[in-house]
């Protein structure tokens, strides 16, 4: 099982980047407005995160 | 933002409607408003919070203008209102709040109260109005968050407690970007249950789904025991400490300034101790005499007479052939009864009658020799008694009248170190606050150490068991694509925490230099300022190579408060780039006006002076409400950049005119 852990793809630095941009954006945007919850801006950003990684996965 | 103007209708003393327009020329972004006292400067500058936020601090509940209200009859209606108008982020905007009020038989009371409504200008230069209570309130938020409002809308007094508060560190963190960087912290944490790490976790498949669950659930009851720890921590017991520390600071520097009453406390609470002691060393000196002298008086006061009586026996004859305490009565006694003490039969004649006979002459009444020996040497008993009763006597009083004179002497003392020390500072009450501060504050690091350690022990057992759930569950690949954002998602959080560590104490030791540049420019002596984690700000002096702490007076005060709010605008429009590798972003906040009321009050004229020479040029815009006397001082160096100039009339204690000037 262990080995399984060894065969995850390694992590892009190109798509870090952006995603460290989209969530700091998104909660520079939330600070201002307060549109979104806790629990929103949680479920915002792990879709943020899911998209990105999910892209020529 | 920059504000464009502000409309009053029977707001307070503003009766009907008035208006002021700002400045908005960058290169006279002054406005100022001149008012004597009472004419309603406090008034216009809570006009703007009111307007926002809703809230203002009058004593009177009621903002309807007095004489609008003494006009109106019954089931009249006259309606408050305050309408603001800006700009921010390249939109105008217009924020308006208004109350009703009904005239009824009881009087004049508040009928109905408006939601504050928003409106913004379309490109066609039409306004349209923001739908939604929750919509508005996000758009203020987003124009001027409430938080940072005291920062942007102060007066006088205010301004001397703004670098002292206690809750400055999340607004001066809002200031300054940081905020954003500790929300995407919180949202991410892989330590909160309720996070996007978290979530990931619980979204993956398990082959053991049941003991998979288990572990997932311990990881949860754990995570949730440690959440609380940590809020625990940061919120109740650093709280209680810093708390507690900083009332042992407080509570030290009072002692440190009443050191030599406490040395006068600790020797009248001595002296009381001894006097009362004293006092019981003197009653018992006192049973003590009382006690030898009734012990045998008589054996001493009649010593003189004793030593006469043996002068006189000198020369009598005293010899002790006879029976002691015997007289010639009980030889009589004998004889007539015929038999002795001892059994003897006594007959007349006989050679035993005879010698009882003979003892006559030796006892009294014929012969006192003897009872003179026994009465001399009962003298010598009562001599020797007489002479212990004397020392005894001697040393019983010896005793009452040292101890009188120690009570006189210590009493003395003692109203003499109360004369010193009334009206001071009861020290003891003090000391007993340090020692009960102390102690709390024990108690208190105490349950923290426990708390760390058992949050390091739950980190520990967390880890383990998260490494076991990943283990049942990085088998499947929908699992492998989640483990895949998890990494993601903690490589983001590592490099969060990192930038927002590094960035806190950057951004305290930019700030402290840019109001040190700021200070210097300001006062006109050679003080420095420090910036503490906190973001509290102290003055030092330096003295030789050491740096102290002085006081300051309340004009000093303001200039260094100026200085720090001058130093917070100033690196907040300067905005923190973050590097995201290639990309760069900002992470803080608009650019913001200064509208102040009476900030002068404090400050002499070089002070106004200089600080009337700096603000124009630190913040986009200057909206000062000031008295003409303060005025005088700033215009020489502020005049050139004075865009627009207004006079509130105060035609009556109800009334005031806002009249424009030349600018």
């Amino acid at each position: 099982m262990k080995s399984d852990l060894h065969h995850l793809q390694p992590i892009d630095e190109e798509k870090l980047k952006r995603l460290k941009l989209s969530i700091l954006s998104l909660e520079r945007d939330n600070l201002k407005t307060r549109d979104l919850s806790n629990d929103d801006m949680v479920e915002k950003i792990r879709k943020l995160i899911e998209e990105e990684v999910m892209k020529c996965y | 933002m920059l504000l464009r103007s502000i409309r009053l209708k029977n707001f307070r003393q503003y009766k009907g409607e008035q208006t002021i327009t700002f400045s908005c020329d960058p290169e006279r972004n002054v406005t100022v408003i001149l008012g004597d006292n009472t004419s309603g400067k406090t008034t216009l500058v809570q006009a703007f919070t009111w307007a926002l936020y809703g809230s203002a601090n009058f004593p009177s509940a009621d903002l309807i203008n007095l004489d609008v209200a003494s006009e109106m009859r019954i089931n009249g209606r006259e309606t408050v209102e305050v309408e603001i108008n800006l700009n921010h982020d390249n939109t105008e905007y217009i924020i308006s709040r208004s109350e009703e009020y009904l005239c009824t038989s009881k009087g004049v009371r508040r009928n109905q109260v408006s939601p504050v409504r928003v409106f913004y200008k379309k490109e066609d230069g039409q306004f349209k109005p923001i739908e939604g209570s929750v919509k508005v309130t996000s758009t203020i938020q987003k124009i001027l968050p409430k938080e940072l409002s005291s920062y942007f809308f102060f007066d006088g007094e205010r301004i001397n407690t703004i670098s002292s508060k206690q809750d400055v560190t999340e607004s001066v963190k809002g200031l300054l970007g940081l905020t954003v960087l500790s929300n995407a912290m919180n949202h991410l944490n892989p330590r909160s249950s309720k996070s996007v790490i978290s979530k990931f976790q619980r979204s993956m498949d398990t082959d053991s789904k049941e003991e998979a669950d288990d572990v997932l659930k311990r990881i949860e009851n754990l995570t949730y025991r440690r959440d609380y720890i940590d809020k625990e921590l940061n919120e109740n017991i650093q709280n209680q400490i810093s708390y507690y520390e900083e009332e042992i600071k407080k509570t030290k520097e009072i002692l440190r300034e009443n050191q030599s009453t406490s040395v006068l406390q600790k020797k009248r609470d001595e002296l009381e101790r001894n006097i009362k002691m004293e006092r019981d060393a003197l009653e018992n000196a006192i049973k003590r005499f009382l006690d030898s002298y009734n012990r045998n008086p008589v054996e001493f006061f009649a010593q003189p007479m004793m030593r006469k009586a043996l002068a006189c026996l000198d020369e009598a004859d005293i010899s002790d052939k006879g029976i002691p305490d015997m007289n010639a009565s009980a030889i009589d006694y004998i004889i007539e009864r015929g038999k002795c003490i001892c059994g003897e039969i006594i007959k007349e004649g006989s050679s035993k009658y005879e010698h009882l006979i003979k003892e006559k002459d030796y006892l009294p009444p014929q012969f006192i020799g003897t009872m003179l020996k026994t009465f001399k040497e009962t003298i010598y008993t009562y001599q020797s008694v007489s002479g212990s009763y004397y020392d005894n006597l001697k040393s019983s009083y010896e005793d009452i009248i040292r101890c009188k004179s120690r009570i006189n002497d210590w009493e003395d003392e003692l109203l003499d170190i109360c004369e010193r020390i009334k009206g001071k500072e009861n020290v003891k009450k003090h000391e007993e606050k340090l020692q009960d501060y102390k102690s709390r504050l024990r108690d208190f690091m105490g349950k923290r150490d426990s708390l760390i350690e058992e949050k390091g022990a739950l980190a520990k057992e967390i880890e383990l068991l998260q490494i076991k759930y990943e283990s049942y569950a990085i088998a499947s690949e929908k699992n492998k694509r989640i483990k895949l954002c998890i990494n993601y998602a903690k490589a983001i959080y590592d490099w969060i925490s990192e930038t927002y560590d590094s960035k806190q104490g950057e951004i305290r030791e930019q700030l402290e230099t840019r109001v040190n540049k700021i200070f210097a420019k300001m006062y006109h002596g050679s003080r420095k300022v420090q910036i503490n984690e906190k973001y509290n700000v102290t003055l030092l002096t330096t003295m030789g190579e050491d740096d102290l702490i002085t006081d300051e007076s309340r004009g000093l005060e303001t200039v260094k408060n100026f200085a720090f709010i001058a130093g917070l605008v100033d690196l907040a429009k300067e905005k923190i780039k973050e590097k995201t590798g290639d990309l760069d972003m900002t992470l803080s906040v608009e650019p913001y006006p200064l509208v102040m009321d009476a900030p002068f009050s404090n400050a002499d004229e070089k002070h106004v002076s200089n600080i009337s020479r700096i603000l124009p040029d630190i913040a986009e815009q200057v909206i000062m409400v000031v008295m003409e006397k303060d005025w005088g001082f700033a215009e020489s160096v502020m005049g050139h950049k004075v865009g627009k100039i207004y006079y509130l009339d105060k035609k009556s204690e109800t009334l005031t005119y806002v009249k424009e000037g030349v600018g």
